[in-house]
């Protein structure tokens, strides 16, 4: 993170309603009508020029300085590394986990790789698991595997076992454009084993296999009007593109009540705060007043994971770039005439939202944040409250050209880091989007680059 | 998140300033282990701009000249500790020690440089977790745990690195003597050392060489707007460097120094194990001074001379004031006397991240 503010330079303000213009062909998964504005600002007045690999960890631009102030102690809990209890600092780790730190996962405040157990890195992914039947952890959720719950922790601290050993290995698939250049996939294979006897998990456990997202932005995800992400939404695909996006709706512990699903990867989570506190508990056996650790224990107050969550909610998002570069422009055009923009909505206006900062804002995530079929080959057939076992929610694509900076060849892309390029997940959108991956393939290689040049715009 | 990290990753000072004379880390010591640059490294561009030329010197002769530095002080490291393990005396232990000491200074002054592999790798947190978890170490020293080298190789970076070396090897408060080491603590350490030098060698092996099938990073920073996918623009590889600097600027005077100071808390003052901050936040800042003159005020220069002689000013009236503060910066921080003094190096500190930050940075953006 950088504890200055970004310094304003004018020189970069482009005012191009055109390029957050155009008519959509094709629309949205619904019509819910278009956000125009200068989309180089992609996260409003939160933005920051930078796009350097240090990208991710701006505190938003137009923080007052009391909440500047709140979002460096917040960077500090963030960046907690956890140890066994007892411990002078930052006790409570496990004694099961994933992680021992936020940002041990979210690279940079990014998003992570594919491994488990890598050396320094430890495990950046996690395996969700679940039973097709029995009790749910939570009201409507997925139901708990026994004696391992939701999530497959592959570590643990000294003296105690990790539930599971996890196996990744990769298919190749191999495909072809229609103008005959050939590209090549990947498939990735998890297999889990109880770590203590090296038994199998029962044969019907349901396992979804997720690496960690981007953290910045999220709190202008919060802040998109419930409103306005319903009008989106087509689950009948009454306007017959073949889109349809539906809302997930989740249990708010907090609240007791049901709400609409925002954040993960099947928008299983209603805030950031439910968000903050499940990977307290779950990825680094931290437990809190929201979610126990496996031992059952309260490692931190719910002021940590306030703390936590206000720093994320207040990052800056990066700018857009080369906005008004041909290539660019013209790959934009492709985006929107493929009807990409279908779900990967570009704007928003934020609403009302406790932190001002936040509120008011024209941002240009590239989501709906609503659920869509993938198809088959990106299933992972373990449904997560009103989310079947085909559908993901659309995953934001601002700032989608800083994966290759942050990550540089270890970039990855979709929800367990199969894709090793952005073009790569493209070609692996199906279902919903079968036809406009098809539109893709069909374009001339020129026209495939143009849109991937827009695309690492952003 | 760097900034700020002082409650995670303490960065461990020098000992004495005899280690400041070893050539292989950055030079000798005062302003003359600065701007001379290394040789680490024979990447080039295509290019022969200012803006080329210094993305050429802070490659090879900024980054690669550093993690040289550091991949042989570790071997030097594990040749020390190899030592005291076969001749568990005082005076080895102090030499260890001071090889322990003199493998952190390259560390400290890459760390205006981290970014690329040092995150995606993993190897930040491999040599530099912190805390140590003692709970988890003094449970592994007790059991019956394997303890060589690929076992090491496999705990969890808060059981390993550079901070859990120290902690072998100083104890709390630095009391610990040769006598009072058991076998296991000198089976640990070696198995540690060793897996210290192969993250090292793998660190730097990542920028000159590529490793795990990827190509050398260094190839990605100096063909920056020349076909890198990483770098986009040459001024936007330059940033990264730049940024780098406010960045650790800013987590010496606002992290490192304002935390315990500000809160007369010894608690949160850095080097949990050998206090020796005043050194390590100087070392902090000699890194910006050494990528600054070696590289970056390459292209500064060649656009605005009077800035880049203000730049150079300004890092050595922070270095002069940091070296005002009396050692144990623990001790100094409860005695009032010395407030003005760690005022004045926060000042000059702030001066160095402002200049850069407003008059610098522009420049590439």
């Amino acid at each position: 993170m950088n504890v200055l503010r970004t310094i304003p330079l004018l020189a970069t303000l482009f005012v191009l309603a055109s390029c957050g213009g155009g008519s959509s062909s094709g629309g949205g998964a619904g019509d819910g009508g278009e956000v125009r504005g200068d989309r180089s600002q992609a996260g409003g007045a939160t933005t920051t020029l930078d796009r350097t690999t240090r990208a991710f960890e701006n505190p938003a631009s137009n923080l007052s300085d009391e909440n500047l102030d709140r979002h460096l102690v917040g960077d500090v809990d963030f960046g907690a590394s956890f140890v066994s209890a007892p411990a002078p600092v930052n006790p409570g780790l496990g004694p099961l986990f994933n992680n021992s730190s936020c940002e041990g996962c979210h690279v940079v405040n990014g998003r992570g790789l594919p491994v488990f157990r890598e050396g320094g890195l430890r495990s950046h992914a996690v395996v969700r698991i679940s039973s097709p039947s029995g009790q749910p952890e939570l009201p409507g959720g997925p139901k708990d595997v026994p004696g391992l719950g939701t999530q497959a922790q592959d570590n643990a601290i000294f003296g105690f076992t990790p539930e599971v050993t996890v196996q990744l290995s990769y298919q190749t698939i191999s495909g072809e454009y229609p103008d005959g250049t050939t590209y090549q996939l990947r498939k990735p294979n998890i297999t889990l084993r109880r770590a203590a006897d090296n038994s199998t998990l029962p044969s019907d456990t349901l396992m979804s296999f997720r690496v960690p997202q981007s953290v910045f932005g999220a709190g202008l995800l919060e802040a998109i009007p419930e409103e306005r992400i319903l009008s989106l939404s087509d689950p009948e695909d009454s306007n017959g593109d073949g889109i349809s996006g539906r809302p997930n709706y989740v249990y708010d512990i907090t609240t007791n009540s049901v709400q609409l699903g925002r954040f993960g990867r099947k928008a299983n989570q209603p805030n950031l705060f439910q968000q903050s506190a499940s990977a307290y508990a779950n990825d680094m056996g931290v437990g809190n007043e929201i979610f126990r650790d496996h031992a059952g224990s309260i490692d931190i107050p719910l002021e940590t994971v306030h703390s936590a969550e206000f720093y994320v909610a207040t990052l800056a998002v990066p700018r857009a770039t080369r906005i008004d570069e041909p290539g660019v422009l013209a790959g934009e055009n492709l985006f929107r005439e493929l009807n990409c923009s279908g779900c990967h909505t570009p704007g928003h206006q934020t609403g009302a939202h406790p932190l001002s900062e936040l509120s008011n804002q024209t941002i240009f995530p590239y989501t709906d944040m609503l659920l869509h079929d993938m198809g088959p080959q990106l299933a992972d057939n373990r449904p997560d409250f009103e989310a079947n076992g085909s559908e993901w929610r659309t995953t934001p694509l601002w700032a989608l050209g800083l994966v290759r900076t942050t990550l540089g060849s270890r970039e990855n892309y979709l929800h367990d880091g199969r894709a090793r390029t952005i073009e790569e997940a493209i070609l692996w959108h199906g279902g919903e989007a079968a036809q406009i991956r098809e539109r893709f393939k069909a374009l001339s290689a020129p026209k495939r680059e143009e849109l991937l040049e827009f695309l690492r715009s952003l | 998140m760097r900034i700020l990290s002082l409650l995670k990753r303490f960065r461990i000072a020098l000992v004495t300033c005899a280690f400041l004379a070893l050539t292989a880390c950055g030079g000798g010591g005062g302003s003359s282990d600065s701007g001379s640059g290394g040789s680490g490294g024979d990447f080039s561009n295509s290019g022969d701009t200012a803006l080329n030329r210094s993305l050429e010197a802070y490659v090879n002769d900024v980054i690669i000249f550093l993690l040289t530095n550091l991949s042989s002080q570790a071997s030097g490291l594990q040749g020390a500790v190899n030592t005291f393990a076969a001749s568990p005396t005082d005076g080895n232990l102090a030499a260890a020690r001071s090889q322990w000491v003199a493998t952190r200074q390259p560390w400290e002054r890459s760390e205006t440089s981290l970014f690329g592999p040092v995150d995606f790798n993993g190897f930040d947190p491999a040599l530099d977790t912190w805390p140590v978890n003692r709970t988890d170490l003094q449970n592994v020293l007790d059991s019956g745990t394997s303890l060589s080298a690929s076992s090491v190789a496999s705990f969890d970076p808060s059981l390993k690195g550079f901070h859990t070396i120290e902690f072998l090897l100083f104890g709390v408060g630095g009391a610990k003597t040769a006598a009072s080491f058991t076998p296991r603590e000198i089976e640990y350490l070696q198995g540690a050392v060793q897996d210290l030098v192969n993250v090292a060698n793998n660190l730097l092996a990542s920028w000159t060489t590529g490793i795990n099938g990827s190509g050398p990073f260094a190839t990605e920073f100096v063909r920056a707007g020349q076909g890198s996918t990483v770098f986009p623009s040459a001024e936007s590889a330059l940033e990264e460097a730049i940024r780098g600097m406010i960045t650790i600027a800013d987590e010496v005077a606002n992290g490192k120094i304002a935390d315990p100071f500000d809160t007369r808390n010894t608690e949160l003052v850095e080097s949990q194990f050998s206090y020796n901050s005043i050194t390590d936040f100087t070392n902090n800042i000699r890194g910006i001074q050494f990528a600054y003159e070696s590289a970056v005020s390459i292209y500064v220069a060649s656009i605005d001379p009077q800035l880049d002689a203000r730049v150079r000013t300004e890092l050595a009236q922070a270095i002069a004031a940091l070296q005002q503060i009396p050692e144990p910066f623990r001790s100094a921080i409860l005695d009032p006397s010395n407030d003005s003094v760690i005022i004045n190096a926060q000042r000059e500190i702030g001066d160095v991240q402002t200049i850069i930050q407003q008059e610098v940075l522009p420049l590439v953006l």
